[in-house]
């Protein structure tokens, strides 16, 4: 148990990073019009990952609660530069310093789940005061909303998810989170019913159920109430004062079925290439559908269906184990550091990585919504790559200093 | 339920750990058991269903926007082009065998160029474009006994008037790579026509349509059983339609009447609004041959050819005014007084002294002359003698002033500056010092001194029209398929002249007196004025250019010309403007009208 490496973590890492540069290969080595190989470029990008990845892991633990805030304030202010330059020419993600492009929205992940899990560390800070909960809010709402501006909804939700997991780790209960996300079901349930006041009744009948069985803490009581009866109140003239395509945009995201030219187009072709693999798969550079690029940018969102073609439930069940393994050596940090800020960011970075390969799998086996979330290590993109490799550079570094506070 | 921790302690986090395993225990089984129904239960489903892609996206092409002259004769129109495809991994050998057979070709080759290993194997890749009718038909009926085997029916570009308009227009052809990249999110793909000069290039972006997608459905043996349920067909979007404000019975009568032996340009403006009526450069090509790829023997012909068919004289074409700038010279003497209207010059005798050179007059001598009778009869020796008095400074002002020397403009495509040189042009270090004799011969359009066909007919229409300098343009409307007018050519103003209006008069009686009683003689039309100037360019490198610059009729102007005919004898451009002055005001001419069906039918 002195081992300073946690050794499977590391392993699995590296071996789903090279499995993303093959299948990345397969996926666009027939793509005429490609500057240079996208695998290179990934190449090149792993790496530089496994170095940083590397650092992350050496580094102080004191350096890193020293840094949490600086970090914050300087992905802000490349979030707020995003938006300023890319206002002169449609929407963009990206910020350039010479050659290389950076995506800030990816390195937020990382500094909201450093800030947090300092704000959070310390024990004055009672999870169920109001006033903890809306900072910790507060916390993530600012790179979200810049995010938002983008508009990137697939990444914002991932700092929903941060949240939550980071919330359910300082000692929020589950029934208590559920509480605590209801005024956002509340608005999910009354648009999806179309502003029908018997579901909402219905719903809200429920939450009161959960108040009166949990009975949280009074001030706590008063501003879920408070929340719930404004979105109540505010949620359909607000929804009527959204231009049309802004209520599109949400209603396609909510019922993707609806737009089967776009995304219905995208789960079709996903799930016959999935389909298609059988057991052992076409083999390597041998399905049609990848090989065809039926799917738009399959490097990128649909690189699962890519490896569930041509390596057939074999590889993709093999994938899936892998990332299970990750998530639970994980959790399995969380549990066991010593000191709580570490334990903190485990669980962050264990909310991301299952954010992103359960949305990502879910939806190109059709089970969830296409919202855009790329799979860790393995889509194409440098960005996502370097904050995956980071994060778990931060799992590795919390297991090293798994006996300091 | 987790209470408030103690700061070293996480014990209290296990059972929210476990929990949270759980949960994601029980999310990854959902996951790999839909994964497991996908590939290895219905696996065998998927695999006949879908073993060879079964959803094939075959894009339909939409047709180009017509191309049409001002009263809607169609100039580029639209053709069916059937394109024979085979996809290398589901074509058998067999087939390939068939294939040959039924289209006529060696089954060698053919089984060469599908087996090539540089294709992509699953994408169909065109084995034969510009099938006959003939082949197509065979194959189409043996459809389903050529697996792998596709026909595509694409429109492309026809240009209905054979080389007519060749220059103005312009062409198609695929977009090559460079354009494929740079034009990737405008939705351009690999095949797709792009115009590639003229209009077809300027007004690409009403010209092209929308392709459309079809998702077909194929079975293991590659063969289509058609439409794949469930995704509904995106239909083409034709383009748009363009009219231009040439005038293709002008255009015609124009191209006639300069001999395919010459090289030359001729350009009619429409003096009161910039509008292009007639746009001719000779010789031409048919634009005919690039949509479709140009054989290579073909393409060595044009570039070898000696007169240069694919240089658009009109706009880049580049020579010396000649006696036509006798115009602008005259103009800046008597706009600075430098020239008074009734002075007679120091009498011509068939030449001009200065200091030791002996510049010489094309006549034997024309004796004392004002400036009316000096621009009658072309005289040389006069406008030595007025290029001395305005001197080159006062010269370059005007001629620039008369728009040469810079872009005239225009809509399409791109146009040469020409050349109208100052003192900092005639820098000694560059070999070419400033002499007084230089004057003399940039007084009467000769020397260092380059204008377009298009300037000429700039210019020409601004004396025409009282001073104003167009723009020419050869936009006149765009309308949508269904007869929308979506936009419409505007007239804009470049400047005007910087002349007053008595000079103006002066230069438009010299310009009548030259057709009445001068060298522009042959340009006479019994039912109108038409008013001109010849001009004769000394070519260092062969024959004479001929020049003719008009416009008709002198008192209310519908039609500036402007022509110049290379290596050919003087006077020869004079009947040729005549020609085409007559076939735009005759009043014998038949009004074209619009056939509106014609339209339509193009359309489909």
């Amino acid at each position: 148990m002195n081992e300073t490496m946690d050794r499977p973590l590391f392993i699995i890492t590296n071996l789903l990073a090279v499995t993303g540069v093959i299948m990345i290969y397969s996926a666009t080595r027939n793509a005429a019009d490609v500057a240079t190989s996208q695998y290179i470029l990934q190449s090149i990008w792993f790496g530089v990952g496994l170095a940083v990845m590397y650092t992350t892991y050496l580094l102080p633990l004191r350096f890193i609660q020293a840094i949490t805030v600086p970090a914050f304030i300087v992905v802000i202010i490349l979030l707020i530069a995003v938006l300023a330059t890319s206002s002169v020419k449609g929407s963009s993600r990206w910020i350039r310093f010479g050659a290389i492009g950076i995506q800030p929205s990816e390195l937020a992940k990382i500094a909201v789940i450093l800030v947090l899990a300092q704000y959070l560390e310390q024990p004055k800070r009672n999870i169920r005061k109001p006033m903890v909960l809306t900072t910790a809010c507060l916390i993530v709402a600012l790179p979200v909303a810049l995010i938002l501006k983008q508009p990137d909804l697939g990444t914002s939700l991932v700092f929903g998810a941060i949240l939550c997991g980071m919330l359910l780790w300082a000692g929020l209960s589950f029934l208590e989170l559920v509480l605590f996300v209801s005024p956002v079901i509340g608005v999910l349930i009354a648009v999806i019913s179309g502003f029908n006041w018997m579901v909402w009744t219905i719903f809200m009948l429920s939450v009161i159920g959960i108040i009166y069985y949990k009975r949280p803490p009074m001030p706590l009581i008063g501003v879920l109430i408070c929340i719930h009866i404004g979105v109540g109140i505010t949620a359909e003239p607000l929804w009527n004062t959204l231009h049309d395509y802004q209520r599109q945009r949400v209603e396609t995201f909510l019922n993707p079925q609806a737009d089967a030219l776009g995304s219905g187009y995208q789960i079709i072709q996903s799930q016959i290439a999935i389909g298609s693999g059988g057991i052992f798969g076409r083999g390597l550079l041998q399905g049609s559908q990848t090989q065809l690029a039926f799917l738009p940018e399959q490097q990128t969102d649909f690189i699962f269906s890519v490896i569930g073609e041509e390596l057939g439930f074999i590889g993709s069940l093999s994938i899936l184990i892998l990332f299970y393994v990750l998530i639970i050596r994980g959790i399995i940090i969380a549990i066991n550091v010593k000191g709580r800020f570490q334990s903190l960011i485990a669980a962050g970075c264990v909310s991301v990585f299952s954010f992103h390969v359960i949305m990502n799998v879910g939806m190109t086996i059709g089970l969830l919504p296409v919202a855009g979330v790329p799979l860790p290590f393995l889509s194409y993109g440098g960005s996502f790559l370097l904050t995956s490799m980071i994060l778990s550079g931060l799992l590795l570094n919390a297991w090293r200093h798994r006996f300091e506070y | 339920m987790p209470g408030v921790y103690s700061q070293n302690e996480n014990s209290s986090d296990r059972s929210q750990g476990y929990i949270l395993a759980g949960i994601v225990t029980v999310i990854f089984l959902i996951l790999i058991g839909r994964l497991y129904y996908f590939q290895v239960i219905s696996g065998e489903v998927y695999q006949s269903h879908s073993a060879r892609n079964s959803i094939r996206t075959v894009t339909l092409e939409s047709p180009r926007g017509l191309i049409m002259d001002r009263n809607g004769i169609v100039l580029a129109d639209n053709r069916a082009s059937y394109t024979i495809s085979a996809i290398p991994i589901e074509i058998s050998a067999t087939t390939i065998k068939y294939l040959a057979d039924l289209t006529g070709r060696d089954a060698k080759d053919l089984k060469k160029k599908i087996r090539d290993k540089s294709l992509n194997r699953f994408k169909p890749t065109a084995i034969q474009r510009e099938a006959s009718f003939e082949t197509v038909s065979r194959v189409e009926e043996h459809l389903i006994d050529l697996p792998g085997v596709t026909v595509l029916i694409e429109p492309t570009r026809l240009y209905t008037q054979g080389g007519m308009g060749g220059h103005v227009l312009g062409y198609v052809s695929e977009a090559n790579r460079e354009q494929l990249s740079l034009l990737k999110d405008d939705g351009y793909q690999s095949g797709d026509l792009i115009g590639k000069s003229g209009v077809e290039k300027t007004y690409e972006r009403f010209l092209r349509g929308q392709n459309g997608l079809e998702y077909i459905e194929v079975n293991a043996k590659g063969q289509e059983l058609g439409p794949f349920v469930g995704m509904s067909t995106i239909l083409p979007v034709p383009g748009q339609n363009v009219y231009l404000t040439l005038d293709a019975f002008v255009q015609e009568v124009g191209e006639r009447a300069i001999p395919d032996t010459l090289a030359g340009a001729l350009v009619a403006i429409d003096p009161t609004n910039g509008e292009i009526l007639a746009y001719i450069s000779k010789p031409n090509y048919d634009p005919n041959l690039f949509p479709t790829g140009i054989p290579t023997k073909v393409w060595n012909t044009i570039i070898d050819h000696p007169l240069r068919p694919l240089l658009n004289r009109v706009t880049n074409g580049l020579y010396p005014a000649a006696s036509t700038m006798k115009i602008v010279t005259a103009a800046a003497g008597l706009d600075t007084d430098l020239i008074k209207p009734d002075e007679l010059f120091q009498p011509c005798v068939g030449g001009f002294r200065l200091g030791t050179r002996w510049a010489k007059c094309w006549h034997r001598g024309h004796g004392a002359l004002g400036v009316v009778d000096a621009i009658v009869n072309s005289c040389d020796v006069y406008f030595y003698q007025a290029g001395l008095r305005i001197g080159l400074d006062r010269w370059g002002q005007y001629a620039r002033g008369f728009g040469l020397g810079s872009p005239t403009g225009i809509d399409t495509g791109e146009e040469k500056n020409g050349l109208i040189p100052d003192m900092a042009y005639y820098d000694p270090e560059k070999n070419r010092g400033w002499t007084p004799g230089k004057m003399l011969n940039l007084a009467i359009g000769q020397g260092e001194l380059l204008v377009t066909p298009l300037q000429m007919a700039v210019l020409t229409a601004a004396v025409a029209n009282g001073g104003t300098l167009y723009n020419p343009h050869l936009l006149h409307e765009v309308r949508s398929p269904g007869g929308d007018q979506m936009v419409q050519g505007a007239e804009s103003i470049k400047g005007q002249l910087p002349i007053k209006l008595e000079t103006l008069e002066i230069l438009r009686e010299a310009l009548v007196a030259v057709i009445n009683r001068g060298t522009g003689a042959p340009a006479r039309l019994g039912y109108t004025q038409v008013a001109g100037k010849t001009g004769t360019a000394e070519n260092p490198h062969g024959e004479d250019h001929s020049w003719f610059v008009g416009y008709a009729p002198a008192d209310n102007p519908r039609i500036a010309v402007a022509a110049i005919l290379e290596n050919a004898p003087h006077g020869m451009a004079v009947p040729i403007v005549r020609k085409v002055i007559d076939a735009y005001l005759s009043p014998d001419r038949e009004q074209p009208t619009i056939s509106l069906r014609n339209i339509q039918d193009n359309n489909r």
